[in-house]
C-alpha cells in the first residue's frame, strides 16, 4: 500500500510540475481538478488501510471530489467566462521564469523538500516519504510566485491545500474529522470570495483605464 | 559458436535496421491516408546510392570522406556490446559497459559532426550547431539514466541490469523504472529524431540533422543513412531489450534456433514501439527549435525524479 502512495504522491508533483510548464488558465484549473480527484483516491486507499477511521476518510475523499474536483474548477471556470469573451484564450502573458528555469527550480525545491524533512521531522516521524507533501507545498509556492495571473495564484494556494491534507492525512494520521472538513468546505468560500474580488478588481480596472491598474501593481 | 552469435546480430542489425525505417515512413503515410512508399523503399535508395559516384567539396579534408565509414564502424562495434538479440554477452560485450557504450554513441556523433563541419556548407554547420547544443543538453540526462539503471542493478553492465528488472517486479514496478522509462522515452525521441523536436522535412528553421549531410553524394551518402538507421536501431532495441521489456531476451541455454525465433520476436516489438512513433509523428506538431530546451528540462526532471525517488523509497 506504501508503494502506491508514493506513486500518487510523485504523480501530484509531477501534475504540479506540469501546471508549472503550462501558461493556459482553463487547463491549469483542469490539472487542479485532476490533481484533486488523486488527493481523493489517496484518501479512499488510506481509509482502506485504516479500518478504524475508515467511514469518515471515505467522506472526506467524497467532498475532496465535490468541492476540490468539481465545485472549485466549475466556479472558476465560470467566473473566466463571465470576465473573458475568449475564455480559452486566458493565459499568463509574461510568465516570470522561463519554463526550463521554472521546471529546474522546482526541482530544486523538490530536493530541498526532502532534505528539510530527512533533517528534521523524519527523525521523530519515521514515515519514508514523508517529504513528498513538502515538496508539493514548496512547488505550490513557487506557482504563486512565477505567476501574476490572479487565477493560476489562486490554483497555487489551493495545490499548498492539498499538501497539507496530504500531509496530514499521510504522516499524522487522522486529524479530527470536524477539523478536515472544515478545511475543506473552508475552500469553498475562499474561492468564492476571492473569484468576487477578482471581479470586482477587473470591472473596476475596466472602468477606471490602466493607470490605476499599473499603480495597484507598484 | 559465440562469435557466429556476434556475426548473426551485426548482419541482423545491418539488414533488419533500414527495413524498421521503411515501416514507420510506410505507415506515416497510410496513417494520413496516402499510399506512402513501400515498405522496402530505404533498401531501394542505398541501392541506388551505392551505385552512384561520390563528389566531394574541393576544400574538404579526409574527414568528411572517412566520416561516415567510421561511424558505420562505430554502430557495427556497439551492435556487438549491446544486448540486441541476446541476453548474455557475446564475445566482445566485456570491452565496453554502459558507460563505456554512451561514450562510443558519443564518438560516433562527434565524428559526424566534425565530418559535416568539413563540407564547409552553411546548412551543414547550421545543422551542427543545433544538433551540438541538444546534445549537450540531452547526454547528461542518459548518463543520469544509466546511473540510476547502475545504482538499482548495482552495475553498469547491460545484460545484469535486463536480469536484475526481468527477475525482480519490485525493481520494474517501481517509481525509479517508470521515471527512467519516460526519461529515456524522451530522449530516445531527440536522438532519434522524431517529432516534436524534428520533423523529417528541410524547412532551414527547424531542420537539425537533415542539415547535416547536406554535401554527401553517392556511396558516402548511402553510408551516412545507414549509420543513422543503425543507431535508431540500436537505441530501439535497447530501450526494448533492456528498460522497457527485458522479457524473453534468450539466454546461453536458449540455442541457436531460440535466438534466430527471438529476431522475429524483436522485430514486432520494435513493430510496437514504430507504431508509438508514427502516431506521434502525424499527430503532434513541431516544437519551436528554442522549445526544444523546454522539452529537454521535462526530460530532465524525469531522470532527476527517479533518482530522487530512489532516495525517498529506499
Amino acid at each position: 500500500m506504501n508503494q502506491t502512495f508514493e506513486i500518487l504522491g510523485f504523480l501530484l508533483i509531477v501534475l504540479t510540475l506540469v501546471m508549472q510548464w503550462e501558461i493556459n488558465v482553463q487547463r491549469i484549473i483542469a490539472l487542479f481538478s485532476a490533481s484533486s480527484f488523486v488527493i481523493a483516491l489517496f484518501l479512499v486507499l488510506l481509509g482502506l488501510s485504516r479500518p478504524n477511521e475508515e467511514y469518515m476518510l471515505f467522506i472526506l475523499a467524497g467532498l475532496t471530489i465535490v468541492v476540490r474536483g468539481i465545485t472549485i474548477p466549475l466556479v472558476m471556470n465560470r467566473a473566466l467566462n463571465r470576465l473573458n469573451d475568449k475564455p480559452w484564450r486566458v493565459r499568463e502573458a509574461k510568465p516570470l521564469l522561463g519554463v526550463g528555469g521554472s521546471i529546474l527550480l522546482s526541482l530544486v525545491l523538490i530536493a530541498i523538500g526532502y532534505f528539510i524533512y530527512q533533517n528534521s521531522l523524519y527523525s521523530v516521524l519515521k514515515v519514508k516519504s514523508g517529504s513528498v507533501p513538502f515538496a508539493l507545498f514548496l512547488q505550490a509556492s513557487l506557482l504563486i510566485i512565477t505567476h501574476r495571473h490572479a487565477y493560476i495564484q489562486m490554483i497555487g494556494f489551493l495545490v499548498m491545500e492539498n499538501a497539507v491534507v496530504m500531509l496530514s492525512g499521510w504522516v499524522f494520521g487522522g486529524l479530527p474529522f470536524i477539523v478536515e472538513a472544515g478545511v475543506i468546505l473552508d475552500l469553498l468560500g475562499l474561492v468564492v470570495v476571492s473569484s468576487l474580488i477578482i471581479r470586482v478588481r477587473e470591472h473596476s480596472i475596466l472602468k477606471v483605464g490602466d493607470t490605476v491598474e499599473s499603480e495597484l501593481r507598484g | 559458436m559465440l562469435y557466429l552469435y556476434s556475426f548473426i546480430e551485426i548482419i541482423y542489425v545491418l539488414l533488419a535496421a533500414p527495413l524498421i525505417i521503411g515501416v514507420q515512413r510506410s505507415l506515416e503515410e497510410r496513417i494520413e491516408s496516402k499510399q506512402g512508399p513501400s515498405v522496402l523503399q530505404p533498401y531501394y535508395d542505398l541501392a541506388k546510392l551505392f551505385r552512384k559516384e561520390s563528389i566531394v567539396p574541393q576544400i574538404s579534408s579526409p574527414v568528411f570522406r572517412f566520416g561516415p565509414y567510421a561511424i558505420v564502424m562505430f554502430y557495427a562495434f556497439l551492435a556487438m556490446i549491446l544486448p540486441v538479440i541476446t541476453a548474455f554477452p557475446l564475445p566482445f560485450a566485456p570491452s565496453a559497459d554502459f558507460i563505456g557504450g554512451g561514450l562510443f554513441f558519443g564518438a560516433a556523433a562527434a565524428i559526424k559532426k566534425f565530418s559535416a563541419i568539413d563540407s564547409r556548407s552553411n546548412y551543414a554547420h547550421l545543422g551542427t550547431s543545433r544538433s551540438a547544443s541538444l546534445a549537450v543538453f540531452a547526454e547528461p540526462i542518459t548518463v543520469l539514466i544509466f546511473i540510476m539503471l547502475g545504482v538499482i542493478s548495482n552495475t553498469n553492465n547491460p545484460f545484469v541490469i535486463n536480469h536484475v528488472l526481468r527477475s525482480s517486479p519490485q525493481w520494474y514496478f517501481s517509481l525509479v523504472h517508470g521515471f527512467v522509462l519516460a526519461a529515456f522515452f524522451m530522449i530516445l525521441i531527440v536522438e532519434t529524431g522524431q517529432l516534436p523536436v524534428e520533423s523529417h522535412t528541410n524547412g532551414e528553421l527547424g531542420m537539425i540533422d537533415q542539415a547535416m549531410p547536406f554535401e554527401y553524394t553517392g556511396a558516402d551518402l548511402a553510408m551516412y543513412k545507414l549509420g543513422s538507421y543503425m543507431k535508431t536501431f540500436i537505441l530501439l532495441s535497447v530501450f526494448l531489450n533492456v528498460y522497457i521489456l527485458p522479457f524473453g531476451v534468450p539466454m546461453e541455454s536458449s540455442g541457436f534456433w531460440g535466438i534466430i525465433i527471438y529476431m522475429g520476436i524483436h522485430l514486432l516489438k520494435l513493430l510496437g514501439l514504430i507504431v508509438i512513433f508514427a502516431l506521434l509523428n502525424t499527430t503532434v506538431s513541431k516544437f519551436r527549435l528554442y522549445k526544444n530546451f523546454d522539452y529537454l528540462a521535462v526530460a530532465f526532471a524525469f531522470a532527476f525524479l527517479a533518482s530522487l525517488a530512489y532516495y525517498i523509497i529506499k
